[in-house]
């Protein structure tokens, strides 16, 4: 769907350039939502707007659908730009206009004819739940109401893609949470595309089929939500199901898992074929992108002799057999530090 | 000894003066707000912060627009006879007044125009573009509308000014009330006459702050 190739932004400063974005490559795929997860300042803002040409690139190249936009001219970029709605994180609707000319705007812009418009209009008010608000200002809305507004706007010439830039940042946890959820009902009802951009975890967890960690302009790690989960190596799989706790057991391991592949009682079964205790230190399971999955640390040590370490490499094995996808790690080696990224990084 | 004219019978004479003020002052206004709204534009898009900027024409444009800024309005009035005189065929009276006071006036409502234009957020014009807006629309549809309140304020202050400058206009032959009122007050010394003149430009001004006031409140209850 669109396709992101060595893309890269510099921009001029006193202290020499600067790589907002730096020779980035992916590729987000035909129905699915994609997060892009990044401190403020990593360039996840400039990242997202060279993928509609609100910024253009340094170098590299942008496709929607096999097109690419950075050859296009200005007509057929205008054009294209009508495929992609844009969500902001200040809403940015004209307050001089009402809810419904808001939301009609793009189309009024494209010269639809008011009829059609507001036959349109009335269709997405429905969709985001503001009916009874058509007539109001922005400036009367609550900021819930001000996003619903601007979604119902993004999705009026019935684009193929909705970027979001930031698009709960500046809301509650509660109407976060109807915000994505709004999200979600259309990516899944009118399968749009959705490319967006956050620094909070939550956005991720709870919407994004597929994840990618932007660090000072660069990609460290992308992937499915549930790939990433599942690896026990992955510092974006670790922020997004964290297994926080001490590595004070002779033995630690971070069992990451598909639960509806993995038997419920894993942790007993362990402990009954391996002759081992297994606590539990931190994790635990989520439903994500429609996948039951879990992430444990636990500690592993002797029924009797808690201080001596297990034999590692028979652990490694006995996981390995059972298809379990873990990372063991014994006292005094290097610490377990896979969780690179903190919780709502910026 | 000629007996001093009465207020009652300059009445005829004010009304007439006052008639000679709106010719000046209306026409001009209307031409200061159509091409100092151009000129406002154009000097927000090409500007650095703008969505076209283009350095060159914007030195250019605000070079000129703080020449026409910097000469006091009696010297422009006297500097432009000659242009005054092949645009309105004459230097003299209130239609040829029109041409000093729009030149004079352009410059300021061009930068009211731009500055107002600067206060709108730059995201909302990035939401437009990304839409798929042409520059074009661009302005009309989010530039200019989002905008109004402070052009229409601005515009409240450019006509008050204007009215100001048909005063001077007047004194070198534009007729208008500043006309009448330095013939009555200072070279008859007929003060209640001279206050007649400066209680009705009082009360214009007034009535065009007010007006303005208005519609500016008016157009910031919608938001």
């Amino acid at each position: 769907m669109i396709t992101v190739q060595q893309l890269t932004k510099t921009f001029p400063s006193p202290h020499g350039a600067v790589h907002a974005v730096d020779d980035i490559s992916l590729e987000v795929e035909q129905g699915e939502v994609f997060g892009i997860l990044g401190p403020s300042g990593a360039g996840k803002s400039t990242l997202l707007r060279c993928l509609n040409l609100l910024e253009r690139p340094t170098s590299g190249r942008v496709l929607l659908d096999g097109e690419d936009l950075t050859a296009l001219g200005p007509k057929a970029l205008r054009d294209r730009r009508r495929d992609m709605g844009m969500v902001f994180q200040q809403f940015n609707l004209l307050h001089a206009r009402s809810v419904a000319d808001n939301v009609g705007f793009p189309l009024e812009i494209a010269g639809v004819p008011r009829r059609e418009r507001d036959a349109r209009v009335a269709e997405l008010l429905d969709l985001v739940g503001l009916t009874e608000r058509a007539k109001a200002h922005p400036g009367q809305l609550s900021g819930g109401q001000r996003q619903r507004v601007g979604i119902a706007r993004a999705l009026a010439a019935r684009p193929k893609v909705l970027l979001c830039d930031e698009a709960t940042s500046a809301l509650d946890t509660e109407t976060t949470t109807q915000i994505l959820d709004l999200l979600a009902e259309v990516n899944r009802r009118l399968g749009v595309t959705i490319a967006l951009i956050t620094h909070e975890l939550e956005v991720i967890r709870r919407i994004c089929h597929s994840a990618a960690l932007l660090d000072a302009g660069r990609i460290t790690e992308s992937g499915k939500v549930v790939d990433l989960v599942i690896d026990p190596r992955s510092s974006l799989g670790e922020a997004i199901l964290p297994t926080d706790g001490p590595d004070d057991y002779p033995l630690t391991a971070i069992l990451a898992f598909d639960a509806d592949r993995v038997s419920g009682a894993l942790i007993s079964q362990i402990t009954r074929d391996l002759d081992l205790d297994v606590s539990l230190i931190g994790g635990g399971l989520e439903r994500l992108a429609g996948h039951e999955v879990g992430r444990l640390r636990v500690g592993i040590s002797h029924p009797g002799d808690p201080a001596s370490a297990p034999d590692k490499a028979r652990i490694e094995d006995y996981l390995r057999g059972r298809d379990i996808p873990a990372l063991v790690h014994a006292l005094g080696d290097a610490p377990l530090t896979v969780a690179a990224t903190k919780e709502d990084a910026a | 000894m000629i007996a001093k004219t009465t207020v009652q019978e300059a009445l005829p004479e004010v009304w007439a003066a006052t008639v000679e003020t709106a010719i000046m002052v209306v026409p001009a206004f209307v031409l200061t707000v159509l091409l100092g709204t151009a000129l406002g534009v154009v000097l927000f898009l090409t500007s650095s912060v703008g969505p076209t900027p283009r350095k060159g024409l914007n030195s250019v444009l605000g070079a000129i627009v703080n020449v026409g800024r910097s000469l006091p309005f009696i010297i422009l009035l006297i500097a432009l006879i000659p242009l005054t005189r092949l645009v309105a065929g004459t230097a003299i009276g209130p239609w040829a007044a029109i041409v000093p006071l729009t030149i004079g006036s352009v410059p300021f409502f061009g930068r009211v125009v731009e500055a107002a234009l600067r206060e709108v957020e730059r995201g909302k014009v990035e939401a437009a573009t990304a839409m798929g807006a042409t520059t074009r629309q661009v302005v009309t549809k989010v530039l200019l509308p989002e905008s109004l309140a402070g052009l229409v304020a601005g515009a409240t202050l450019t006509l008050v000014m204007l009215i100001g400058f048909s005063a001077m206009a007047g004194t070198i032959g534009g007729g208008g009330l500043g006309d009448f009122a330095i013939r009555y007050g200072y070279q008859r010394f007929n003060t209640p006459v001279l206050l007649v003149a400066v209680v009705l430009l009082i009360v214009i001004v007034q009535a065009v702050q007010s007006t303005g006031d208005a519609l500016v409140r008016g157009l910031a209850h919608r938001r």
